[in-house]
């Protein structure tokens, strides 16, 4: 990895910040989404909060709609220095890109629905209901490109061959784990209240806050691996002019 | 005969044990992967209880449905399947790999009979009318049941994995950290298992 390259791609892993204190504000102060209102409320309730902080939420989920632009700058960086790290054809790191990005396209389109629900929210409560539903079942139904991008780095990690490797097994082994435990939304649609339900422990704060965190840890680790990747580049420098005189 | 001179454990082998060789079985941070599924299931376990302590009529009603019988007949057959495991990977560190081989598939096997009689349970479950959202015990009962087979199937096709690989003769260090990765796995899923048989079939 080139000094250039480098440099960008730790200023990518850097845009997990702007990306979680921005949603974290949106999303979850404003938007009112830590926790969320349960699927077992009735639509008149929610349509009387959604009329009484229809500002707040208008503000809140546009932001974290924006917020959602930083998970894109930091999967073009993750994919750079998993393309690096990856071992044979790649298939993995394009993996990893996709399932970035659409994690992102994810988060971004439940924040729209909500949006829309705050918009108009003086009309019939049971569009409302339909909106603020529409946005959980997006978010939590569409788990499958998270595991794409987590799944991938974790085979990318556990394949590195190098001395001291460039991200530690026990991040790829967890990574690899939170993404199998995504598969418990699928019994999501089942709940309207209770511990699986979106509001529950298993269908929220489970998936949620640990892969949060497992994304952070994995944004220092990115950070790490691009200035050793460009190490690498520089050590390799004299090896490579030397082939190319020999040639 | 083959020879697995690669599988051949450092640490048991010798009679000399160096301390500086001890080391967890597999992969070191695979056992991250062990921790985190061992604390789902305990969170499991614990909402289940909470959840059974306030309303211990519906969870009573609830287990008299279940044919303990059959709940049994799945413990027994996954602790001899451990057994056959741990056995295998004896057999493979003695460099018997054909009977190492044939433990394993014996292994493998015993995960198919727990699945089917538990696909059998869910059968006479579903037909007397019980399903995800009838109680909430049956709410508990299929989710936990269902994400410890979901665990079984996976363990089942890694058995499958390390098996076809001694088959074929491909001995690789690698093979040696999926052997010890699969098992602890394997007895990851037997140990649940001797929480959630009495937990859901006997307690009161």
């Amino acid at each position: 990895m080139t000094k250039n390259e480098s440099q960008l791609a730790r200023l990518c892993a850097w845009a997990v910040a702007p990306y979680f204190i921005l949603f974290g504000i949106g999303w979850g102060l404003l938007g009112r989404m830590i926790p969320p209102y349960p699927a077992s409320m009735p639509a008149e309730e929610l349509a009387q909060i959604y009329r009484d902080n229809a500002s707040t939420l208008r503000i809140g989920f546009a932001l974290a709609a924006f917020a959602t632009t930083f998970i894109f700058i930091w999967t073009i960086g993750l994919f750079r220095v998993m393309l690096a790290t990856e071992r044979g054809g790649k298939i993995l790191s394009y993996t990893v890109l996709i399932g970035g990005v659409l994690t992102g396209v994810d988060l971004m389109f439940s924040c729209f629905f909500w949006l829309t629900a705050a918009f108009r929210p003086e009309q019939d409560p049971a569009l409302i209901q339909l909106l603020y539903d529409l946005g959980w079942l997006w978010l939590d139904l569409a788990f499958g490109v998270a595991m794409l991008y987590m799944i991938g780095v974790g085979v990318i990690a556990l394949r590195d061959t190098r001395e001291k490797p460039l991200f530690p097994k026990w991040l790829a082994w967890i990574g690899i784990w939170l993404a199998m435990e995504f598969l418990l939304e699928l019994i999501m649609p089942y709940f309207r209240s209770g511990p699986f339900s979106w509001s529950g422990l298993f269908n929220f704060w489970v998936p949620f806050f640990p892969p949060a965190t497992w994304m952070v840890i994995l944004s220092v680790y990115m950070y790490k691996a691009a200035k050793r990747l460009n190490e690498e580049y520089e050590s390799d420098i004299p090896r490579r002019v030397e082939q190319m005189t020999t040639d | 005969m083959g020879r697995a001179p690669q599988l051949a454990n450092r640490t048991t082998s010798a009679n000399h044990v160096d301390p500086q060789e001890i080391s967890l079985p597999g992969d070191s941070g695979f056992w991250m992967f062990i921790a985190a599924d061992a604390s789902l299931f305990a969170l499991l376990f614990f909402q289940f209880s909470r959840d059974r302590s306030s309303q211990s009529v519906v969870f009573d009603e609830g287990q008299q449905h279940l044919t303990v019988l059959l709940g049994t007949v799945n413990t027994l057959v996954l602790v001899t399947s451990s057994w056959l495991m741990a056995s295998a990977v004896r057999s493979l560190h003695r460099n018997a790999v054909r009977t190492g081989m044939r433990l394993i598939a014996g292994t493998a096997a015993l995960g198919l009979v727990f699945a089917a009689v538990k696909i059998a349970e869910y059968v006479l479950a579903l037909r007397s009318g019980h399903t995800l959202s009838t109680s909430p015990f049956f709410m508990y009962y299929f989710v936990i049941t269902g994400i410890h087979l979901v665990h079984l199937m996976i363990g089942v096709v890694v058995l499958v994995v390390v098996g076809w690989r001694l088959r074929v003769g491909i001995r690789r260090p690698s093979d040696r950290t999926l052997l010890e990765c699969g098992t602890v796995y394997w007895h990851l899923v037997d140990l649940l298992w001797m929480f959630i048989f009495p937990m859901l079939y006997l307690a009161r």
